[in-house]
């Protein structure tokens, strides 16, 4: 976007990452670095297990990391917070980031239409009336207006994860963090759920960092993609770059394996195919 | 055989008996409170004891204690406090055994419920108040009390209304409860089916008002959710 002159939004820089399970230590991220522009979607792409998730809950501060930095961009407030292994992100600080989690994790003792109005009435001291109406309005953009009263216990999962990532947006963050977004939803959604997260960087210049398996949603919504792979960033490209084939061998494999749009049959390993998440 | 079932004879009593509920009431009252706050100790320690080595005694020491007095009967604890008690210099009189050997014996049931209250708060939805910016005061107070007290309530309902019945017990200290004052008023007028029938309708009065009140809060926590 030249509105925002190539700024950069977050950069992580040798990120390394780990977690005991069990009495053993398993490093998820391996020193993984790169940069995501003002007003541009950056998905980072992968299969499971590479540390994506990781990523994300080290970016939103919800992991300690053990060695590398996070460096945040926020217009309001200091103009850049470096994030290392002994600081990170104030609750304060958290605000200007909007977090959309895979399980979507929505408050079960709220309406739906609650979940959107809590945090901007007790993060952003918006007024409860003004707060409602923006959350009749978003709700109404994903076509949820009809759940806006029921418990959140009454969604289905997609219909969750549509909650959730207008949660995240309702706090009007500036770097917008969204873990597989468009796992449980229909073409139709995927397509809303693109025009209003496009609409929404466009209009505020947030930086979107995003993950996902979906190569055909990241085709569409991508500025630029990078491929995790053991922890690592192994490769990166535009949009642009990925649309006319310019890509490196590994991303070349790896759209290759998960590319709906490919000619060829959808060949997972089979043991990836079990492999669990550790997130 | 015909039996000469006659109310009225106990007419003389109705004091007695109107005191013995207020006894009763007193009881449960005092059971209650101190078992509650020793169940919120035994609960936040069950739950955060095992998180830092330094509260890991404060773990042992409430699950010791919750295994040892879930297995002792409620009238055990009461002749421990009315009679051993006192051996050791600790006369706490009939009234105070009872309520100490009660709220003992209600300590490890609220501890569990308390426990699973916290267990049972979910983790992802507190990760996500926290990731928006939430400071923890306000994570606290906003997310896991509410959560807490709606997993909590309806269990615990259940244990008061059994510590209230369980101040039957105290009769056997001599606490002059319903039990006890229902005793004495049969060794006078042999009225035994009416004194039970009586006693029955005496707990009943005590505890339904007390149910009716938390169903109207538990039906108020659910219209909140929706």
């Amino acid at each position: 976007m030249l509105a925002f002159n190539d700024q950069i939004g977050l950069r992580v820089h040798g990120l390394r990452a780990s977690y005991w399970n069990r009495k053993k230590r398993l490093q998820v991220l391996n020193g993984a670095s790169f940069e995501a522009t003002r007003g541009t979607i950056t998905v980072v792409v992968g299969s499971s297990g590479a540390g994506k998730s990781t990523l994300i809950n080290c970016v939103a501060g919800l992991q300690p990391i053990d060695d590398g930095e996070i460096e945040f961009l926020i217009d309001k407030g200091p103009k850049s917070i470096v994030c290392n292994r002994n600081r990170r992100l104030s609750a304060h600080e958290r605000r200007s980031i909007g977090v959309c989690f895979q399980q979507s994790h929505l408050w079960s003792h709220m309406s739906v239409r609650d979940n959107l109005v809590h945090p901007q009435v007790w993060l952003k001291g918006i007024d409860k009336p003004e707060a409602e109406r923006t959350a009749d309005r978003l709700l109404e953009s994903l076509r949820l207006s009809q759940q806006a009263k029921s418990p959140v216990s009454q969604l289905s999962g997609g219909q969750r994860q549509r909650v959730a990532i207008l949660r995240a947006l309702a706090v009007k963050p500036e770097i917008l963090l969204l873990d597989e977004i468009t796992a449980s939803q229909d073409p139709a959604n995927v397509q809303s759920i693109f025009d209003i997260i496009k609409r929404y960087v466009m209009e505020t210049g947030c930086t979107v960092l995003t993950i996902s398996h979906d190569m055909q949603f990241v085709r569409r919504i991508a500025d630029r993609v990078h491929l995790i792979a053991n922890g690592v960033i192994v490769d990166s490209c535009t949009n642009a770059d990925l649309a006319a084939g310019k890509i490196g061998n590994r991303l070349a494999e790896f759209t290759r394996m998960f590319d709906s749009d490919s000619d060829e049959p959808r060949s997972r390993e089979p043991s990836e195919m079990i492999d669990i998440d550790p997130r | 055989m015909s039996y000469d079932f006659d109310l009225m004879a106990l007419w003389t009593y109705r004091w007695a008996f109107l005191r013995s509920i207020w006894v009763t009431i007193e009881v449960s009252f005092f059971s209650i409170v101190f078992g509650t706050i020793l169940g919120i100790l035994i609960g936040l320690a069950r739950h955060y004891g095992r998180s830092n080595w330094l509260l890991y005694p404060t773990w042992l020491l409430s699950t010791v204690w919750v295994y040892v007095f879930i297995s002792i009967p409620a009238l055990v604890l009461l002749l421990w406090a009315y009679y051993i008690l006192p051996i050791f210099g600790i006369g706490l009189g009939s009234f105070w055994a009872a309520v100490l050997g009660l709220s003992i014996n209600l300590s490890p049931f609220a501890g569990e419920v308390f426990r699973s209250g916290l267990a049972n708060v979910p983790e992802g939805e507190l990760s996500a108040a926290h990731a928006m910016g939430y400071t923890w005061p306000q994570v606290i107070f906003l997310f896991i009390l509410p959560q807490f007290f709606r997993n909590s309530v309806p269990p615990l309902m259940a244990q008061y209304y059994t510590t209230v019945k369980m101040s039957s017990l105290a009769s056997v200290i001599g606490v002059v409860e319903i039990i006890n004052v229902s005793q004495q008023v049969i060794y006078d007028t042999y009225k035994t089916l009416e004194v039970y029938a009586l006693v029955g309708l005496a707990y009943a009065v005590v505890v339904v008002p007390f149910a009716i009140l938390a169903k109207r809060y538990e039906d108020r926590m659910l219209i909140k959710r929706i």
